[in-house]
Parts: structure tokens; C-alpha cells; sequence
């Protein structure tokens, strides 16, 4: 009996040391503000949770009712390395957070969801959720960042800019090559009406064979050398990183709403 | 008393000294450096230059015979002022300057009898072709523009032209740059090497045509550019026949600067191609001397029609020999708004779709 419960409890020991490493060790959602009823948390956390298992990359929200004068980045970059939060050695996961004091919001990214959320992408997600923030609707806001993550996380990371035109964008580089061709093609009609020209030179009357180069000379005079300082490589890819605390890197952003 | 020497600087013109320690001759205000030797074959060519000379010998013509000009009368415009030559035959005819009538005014005197001439190739028929060929296909012409043309009116003339021959020595003088670029591992360097180029030679013109008649606009003579001078044969009046003969009422020495400018751009533009190498390159002096210059006097065979045409003066020409035919034409404003429009619009769509297309893709 004894050897039983020796096993069992090494069979514990075991699911508990695997556990930290396969799941989060916090919920995925933590309402700190109180912000949320209790049905609309545990919705919210099935939608965090099963997205974050499908997808290999935690989705995570946090809500505060104050900073205490902490830097909201340092807060979220420290409340994510700490918590534990992110799925594989590179801890891939996002983070919303946002402080009702200050009414601010911060996005931080880590893992393989800083080349996915690029700063253009976070300013989509920030844009379709700050309407919601502001006017209150906060499972709406946290719903549509939880969905929007879901998006881009099944895109993956952008191969080229053509994901950042909008409609608009479209209408108005539309507009200009249009306008471009436009005056192009009328500029060709009205040269066709057009055949009067001043003869520029007298090329058609130079005696064949009459050209004679009797000096060609090339003499070096000086040179200038400039030498301009090489640029470090820059991330290129369209997301901004910056290093937390515990020494890891993330990407984000922030605003109020 | 001895006099002081000053040398410039190529690159930025400043008074040039001799450092004894460099043994080199430095630019105190720039501190570019060149060696002796480069500095004397600068300073060598720069002084061979000599003094620029564009001077023609306009003396030309030769005087009409005794019975020669006998059949020929002047024929002048009340209008517009313009005199024009034919035989007296012609009768009662119009000006093909601007269309009105013209009277006979005398017997054709005095003037120079012309060098050469190359007769009309191409008759009335073909120039009225010309003519219609000419407004197909004009989108923006207005419509109406066609059927008002009075193509009867077409005329065949002999325009006074003066043919300009010279051979031209030119001396250049060009600053050209080469660059080079490479990097280590902590800057980018870029070289840019500066050379004196020097080119001389020569150059021949032969019949750069001028015309001497003032009631024609000078870029519609032009325009009708070139003749075949190997069809020109010695005057006789006999081709003028049918035909009118404008005056010539601007001397060759009036078109001196035209050809001067024609010929000046040939030589520059031939001795520039010889230049190559540099991906930077500005003509410092450009010299040209003319010798041989001499001017013939020729008559050369153009059909003209002149329309009017809401309150605007429309004339077109065509080169009697080669059929060339120029003239511009007037343009349908609302013609010109519609395709732009049009076209604006369409590209706008086709353009939109297509980025948004491949936005979902």
C-alpha cells in the first residue's frame, strides 16, 4: 500500500513540475479592476484559453485599478516574464493591459508574437478596441482584441506591406496613377496636333567622314573622398522591441483611451 | 616691371600657389593639390585656346542675265504685304500668305538670281492627300475643323532659302567626375576623382538651310526639314512655270545667328560623344572657330495652305519634294476634358480593383 501511495505521489510530483511548462500558471484573465460580471470572465477565459492551446500562443489580459506609479510597460513586461505567461522556449504570447487610474492601455509582445504584431498591426487591434475602452464596453473591447490576436496569430507574420492597404488606400493611389495616366494620354493627343518644331541642331547636314578628333586628352585633377558612418542594422520588420527587466525581449505599444 | 602671375584653381577658382615642402602646387583656399606636370598640360591646353570666330562669307548669288526675267512679274498682297514672284500668265490669284487677292505690281527686277534649285516633285493632288492624311486620326481636332478646310487653296512655291556651308574647328573643354564606392566594416567610403578633359577637331556642315522669306514662320521651315540636295540643279526659270516664287526679303546675314546656333549645338554634341567614362560631366569652355563659311542661295519647293479659323491663323506645309507635312492644329477643349476624364476614371477603377484584389489574395 505504502509503495502505491509513494508512486502516486511521485506520479504527482511529476504532473506538477510538467505542469508550469505545458500551461500557464496564472488564468489567462485577470480582471484587477473588477471591471468585468462573473459570467463575462469565465466566457472571456474559455475564448482566451482555447485560442492561446489552438494557436501555441497565450493571449492574455490584465486589468488594474491603478499603477501605482509604476511605467505602464515595465508593469506589463514584468507582470508577463513573471506570471510565467508564453508558450515555448521563446515564450510567445500578447498582453493587454490596461490601468483604470491612468486609463491606460498597453499592448506587450514576446516570442514569436513580435514579428506577428507589428506596430502597424497593434495599431489596427488599438484602434478597433478604443471605442469600446472609452465608452466602457469592456468585454466588447477585451472580446474584439481577443478575436483580432486569433486573426493575426493565424496570418503569421506579414510577408510584405500589401497587408496594410486599406480601401481607402486603394482608392487614393488609385486616384493618383489615374490622374497620372490621364494626363499621360491626353499630353500624347495633343502632341499629335502638334508638328511645327524649331530644328535644334544641324545634325542631318554634317559632311560624312568630316569629323577628326585631333586632341583627346583625360588629365586627373584631384578627388574627394567622403566616408559616412555605417548604420547598425535596425529590426527592419515592422516591430519595435525593447528589453524588460528580467533581461527578455518584447515589442508593444501603449495609449490612453 | 615684372608682372604677377596668377593661376585659378580648376576646382574652385581660387588663386593657386607653390608649396616648396609638397613640392606640388596647392590651392590655399580648397588645399586640393596637383603635380607639376598635371598642372602644366592644364595650363598648356588652356592657353592654346584661341579666340572663338562663327564669321561666314554671306557674299552669294549671281546677277540675272540680260532677257532672263523677262516673263516673270512681281505679284503683291494689299493685306498683307507680301511679294511674291511668278509668271505672267498666272492671272488673278490669291495670296498664299494669307489668302487675299493679290495684283500684279511690275515686271520682276533687280534681286539675286538664285544658285540652285530642286523642282517640285509632288503635284497639287498629292499635297491635298497630304493634307486630308494629316487630320485622321486627331482625336482632339475639332470636327468641324475638317470640312471647313478650302483645300483648293493649296499652293505650290518656291521658298528662298539660304544653304550655309563650313568646316569648324572646336576646342572643349569639359570637367568630368568618376565615382567610387566601397565599405569596411565601419564606414562607407565614396571616392569622386575630377579630370580635365580636353577634346579638339573638326567638324564639316554642308547646306544648312535657312529661309529667307519672313512671311513664313521659321519653325514651320524647319519643320519640313530635309531636302534631298542631291536632286538640286542649277536655276532656270523655266521650272517657275506655274508655280509662285517668294522673295526672299531676309538676307543670309540675317539667319547668321539661327545657323550659328544650329551648327554650335552639332559640335557640341558630336565632340560630347567622345567623352564617356564619367558619370559626372559640365562643359567648362566650348570654342568654336568657322572657316569656310559660305551661303548659297537656293529655291526650294513647299505647297502651303493657310485657313482661318475662329479669329486663329492656321498655316501647314509640306516639303514639295519628300511630301512631308507639317502644321498644328487646333484643339477641342471639351474633347480634351472628356478623354481626360475618361481616361482618369477608368485607370482610377481598373487600378483600385486590382490593389484590392491582390490585398485579399
Amino acid at each position: 500500500m505504502k509503495r502505491y501511495v509513494a508512486l502516486l505521489a511521485i506520479l504527482l510530483c511529476t504532473v506538477l513540475l510538467l505542469l508550469p511548462c505545458t500551461a500557464a500558471t496564472a488564468p489567462r484573465l485577470t480582471d484587477g479592476a473588477g471591471l468585468l460580471s462573473e459570467s463575462e470572465c469565465s466566457s472571456l477565459l474559455y475564448k482566451l484559453d482555447e485560442i492561446s492551446v489552438r494557436q501555441g500562443c497565450d493571449v492574455v489580459i490584465c486589468t488594474l485599478p491603478s499603477l501605482n506609479g509604476t511605467d505602464a510597460v515595465v508593469y506589463a513586461d514584468d507582470f508577463y516574464d513573471r506570471t510565467g505567461f508564453g508558450q515555448g522556449a521563446d515564450h510567445s504570447g500578447i498582453l493587454l493591459l490596461i490601468s483604470m487610474a491612468e486609463r491606460e492601455w498597453v499592448i506587450s509582445t514576446c516570442g514569436q508574437a513580435i514579428p506577428i504584431f507589428t506596430d502597424y498591426r497593434q495599431a489596427q487591434i488599438s484602434d478597433a478596441i478604443l471605442d469600446d475602452l472609452s465608452s466602457g464596453d469592456y468585454y466588447g473591447a477585451f472580446s474584439t482584441f481577443a478575436e483580432e490576436c486569433d486573426w493575426y496569430i493565424t496570418q503569421g507574420p506579414p510577408t510584405g506591406d500589401e497587408d496594410d492597404f486599406t480601401y481607402f488606400d486603394c482608392l487614393m493611389v488609385g486616384l493618383l496613377v489615374g490622374v497620372i495616366a490621364a494626363f499621360l494620354y491626353t499630353a500624347v493627343l495633343k502632341g499629335q496636333l502638334k508638328s511645327v518644331r524649331p530644328a535644334q541642331n544641324a545634325a542631318n547636314y554634317t559632311r560624312e567622314g568630316s569629323f577628326q578628333l585631333t586632341e583627346s586628352n583625360d588629365v586627373f585633377l584631384y578627388r574627394n573622398v567622403h566616408r559616412r558612418l555605417r548604420e547598425q542594422n535596425t529590426s527592419s520588420g515592422g516591430s519595435s522591441v525593447h528589453r524588460s527587466s528580467s533581461g527578455r525581449v518584447h515589442g508593444g505599444s501603449r495609449g490612453r483611451f | 616691371m615684372a608682372e604677377l602671375l596668377q593661376y585659378k584653381c580648376p576646382c574652385c577658382a581660387g588663386a593657386l600657389e607653390f608649396d616648396a615642402t609638397a613640392q606640388a602646387i596647392k590651392c590655399p583656399y580648397c588645399d586640393t593639390e596637383f603635380s607639376p606636370e598635371t598642372f602644366f598640360a592644364l595650363d598648356n591646353a588652356m592657353a592654346q585656346e584661341t579666340k572663338e570666330d562663327m564669321h561666314w562669307d554671306t557674299q552669294t548669288g549671281n546677277e540675272w542675265q540680260d532677257g532672263e526675267t523677262d516673263g516673270m512679274v512681281t505679284y503683291s498682297c494689299n493685306s498683307c504685304g507680301g511679294e511674291i514672284v511668278g509668271d505672267e500668265h498666272m492671272g488673278a490669284t490669291s495670296c498664299p500668305f494669307c489668302g487675299n487677292p493679290v495684283v500684279v505690281t511690275g515686271k520682276f527686277m533687280g534681286e539675286l538670281r538664285p544658285d540652285c534649285i530642286i523642282p517640285f516633285k509632288l503635284d497639287k493632288n498629292a499635297a491635298k492627300e497630304a493634307m486630308k492624311r494629316h487630320l485622321v486620326g486627331k482625336k482632339l481636332l475639332p470636327k468641324v475643323f475638317k470640312d471647313e478646310n478650302h483645300l483648293e487653296e493649296i499652293k505650290g512655291i518656291y521658298v528662298p532659302f539660304w544653304l550655309f556651308d563650313a568646316d569648324a574647328d572646336a576646342s572643349m573643354r569639359y570637367k568630368g567626375s568618376r565615382i567610387r564606392s566601397w565599405s569596411d566594416s565601419r564606414y562607407h567610403y565614396t571616392e569622386t576623382s575630377y579630370y580635365a578633359i580636353f577634346r579638339s577637331g573638326k567638324l564639316s556642315f554642308a547646306m544648312i538651310p535657312a529661309d529667307g522669306s519672313t512671311k513664313l514662320p521659321d519653325d514651320l521651315m524647319e519643320s519640313i526639314e530635309p531636302y534631298d540636295y542631291r536632286e538640286a540643279i542649277d536655276f532656270n526659270t523655266v521650272y517657275l512655270s506655274g508655280y509662285f516664287a517668294d522673295k526672299y526679303d531676309q538676307s543670309a546675314e540675317d539667319n547668321v545667328d539661327r545657323i550659328n546656333a544650329r551648327a554650335r549645338k552639332s559640335v557640341e554634341s558630336t565632340f560630347a560623344a567622345t567623352v564617356q567614362g564619367y558619370s559626372g560631366l559640365t562643359t567648362d569652355s566650348s570654342n568654336i572657330r568657322l572657316s569656310n563659311g559660305k551661303a548659297k542661295y537656293a529655291l526650294l519647293p513647299v505647297w502651303l495652305l493657310v485657313t482661318d479659323w475662329n479669329g486663329e491663323k492656321y498655316t501647314f506645309a509640306m516639303n514639295g519634294q519628300t511630301g512631308k507635312f507639317v502644321g498644328n492644329l487646333p484643339m477641342d477643349k471639351k474633347a480634351y476634358w472628356r478623354s481626360f476624364f475618361s481616361t482618369a476614371a477608368l485607370v482610377t477603377a481598373i487600378t483600385a480593383c486590382l490593389m484590392a484584389l491582390l490585398n485579399l489574395v
